[in-house]
């Protein structure tokens, strides 16, 4: 008990499912700038990944948090926060997908003009023709996950770029766990087929701390 | 050989297994290569994903108007303070021409942000409004499917009354004309006999 009441976070933040319930009730301004700040940046990864085009991405978070405060009086505090977030931007995405595709502007080569796609401008820099080898690779997998139909790609984008557990990807599409997992295999052997050149061309060894966990 | 599912290899793949499926799945891996074709396949794409990175969102960019409008003020405040402890003219240029920067900055990240907020809201706004006008249509055609059925019944209602009517007046005119024609029967009191 002592150690809950010296906990900083417990006496100097809120949960978002508290945020969003002051959001709700009272309109309160500063808990939803708290959420925005708390959650812009995966939704507009979200986005991006699902959609391919990075502006539109965060024109589509824009949407997601300005559709958050308009509907705030949806929200129900026994949901989770992040699910009920998670299945507003998917929707919004799942609407500018169908969109795209009416108008025909669905493209996989966003980035032919050379304009690719940003990468960390950390301290680590890559040389001129690093930096236009991992662009060329990268776009060959924005290429390769935008040619997966929907149901695959966004259970990979969730599960593998932005870290929710099966389970919880399950609440967000409604589907159970095994139907996700299967999912996400049937994802993975189809982009392995797919991306089988730049695999075989460009074989990176570095493994992902939990590939590790075999053998 | 009983092989495990692709759920369960998924699971060990994303460090989502118990330690125990961990063991097992491990040992099953070293005995059977069809599996451990399988799993390196499925690694090979995880490996390719990877691949695909994006920046992290600029916190800069999506700081709130108002942060850009309370650290303006908190300098504009700062720069009153100097001001009144110097007496130099070109400090207060020189403050002038800060208060001027910061203010366009905040001006222009407000305006910027506001705009994007503002077509956001717009753009929910229509919606919204093409969802009232939906259901405002809805009810419309309710309506007149309802009173479509109510007329419909009238007129039902009224050819039977019409045709009832017309029987009955039928039967009246018979009725009149068997009057006209009817001759009372001899009075067997009367004088004349």
């Amino acid at each position: 008990m002592a150690k809950k009441l010296f906990s900083w976070p417990s006496l100097f933040s809120s949960t978002d499912e508290q945020a969003m319930w002051r959001v709700r009730t009272d309109d309160d301004a500063e808990a939803f700038a708290k959420l925005v700040a708390r959650w812009q940046g995966p939704i507009q990864n979200l986005c991006t990944r699902m959609i391919g085009d990075a502006h539109r991405g965060e024109d589509l978070a824009q949407d997601t948090f300005a559709r958050l405060y308009t509907r705030r009086k949806n929200y129900e505090p026994t949901a989770r926060f992040s699910t009920f977030l998670w299945r507003m931007a998917l929707n919004i995405c799942y609407d500018e997908l169908r969109k795209l595709k009416r108008r025909g502007e669905f493209s996989l080569h966003e980035y032919e003009d050379g304009d690719g796609p940003a990468f960390d401008p950390g301290a680590d820099e890559p040389a001129p023709d690093a930096r236009l080898a991992e662009n060329e690779r990268a776009e060959t997998v924005r290429n390769a996950l935008l040619q997966l139909a929907e149901p695959y790609r966004v259970v990979v984008v969730l599960r593998h770029y932005e870290g929710l557990k099966f389970r919880e990807i399950g609440d967000v599409l409604g589907i159970p766990e095994g139907t996700v997992k299967s999912r996400m295999a049937e994802a993975l052997s189809q982009l392995s087929k797919r991306l089988n050149s730049l695999m075989t061309d460009e074989p990176r060894t570095v493994p992902r701390p939990r590939e590790k966990l075999l053998i | 050989m009983n092989h495990p599912t692709p759920e369960h290899w998924m699971g060990i793949l994303y460090g989502e297994a118990t330690e125990t499926e961990r063991h097992e799945l491990d040992a099953h891996l070293r005995a059977c290569p069809e599996c451990a074709a399988k799993v390196k396949t499925w690694r090979a794409g995880m490996g390719a994903l990877d691949e695909w990175k994006l920046p992290q969102a600029s916190p800069a960019r999506h700081q709130p108007a108002w942060r850009w409008v309370a650290a303006a003020a908190a300098v504009l405040a700062l720069g009153v303070v100097i001001g009144r402890f110097s007496m130099s003219r070109e400090m207060d240029n020189r403050i002038a021409a800060l208060r001027n920067e910061i203010h366009l900055k905040a001006t222009e990240s407000a305006g910027a942000e506001a705009q994007k907020w503002l077509t956001g809201f717009a753009k929910e706004l229509e919606e919204q409004r093409g969802t009232d006008a939906a259901s405002y249509l809805a009810a419309l055609r309710q309506v007149d499917a309802h009173r479509s059925a109510e007329i419909a019944r009238l007129r039902r209602d009224l050819g039977t009354v019409a045709v009832v009517a017309d029987a009955r007046l039928s039967g009246a005119e018979e009725q009149l004309y068997a009057l006209a024609g009817y001759t009372p029967p001899d009075d067997p009191d009367s004088d004349d006999e």
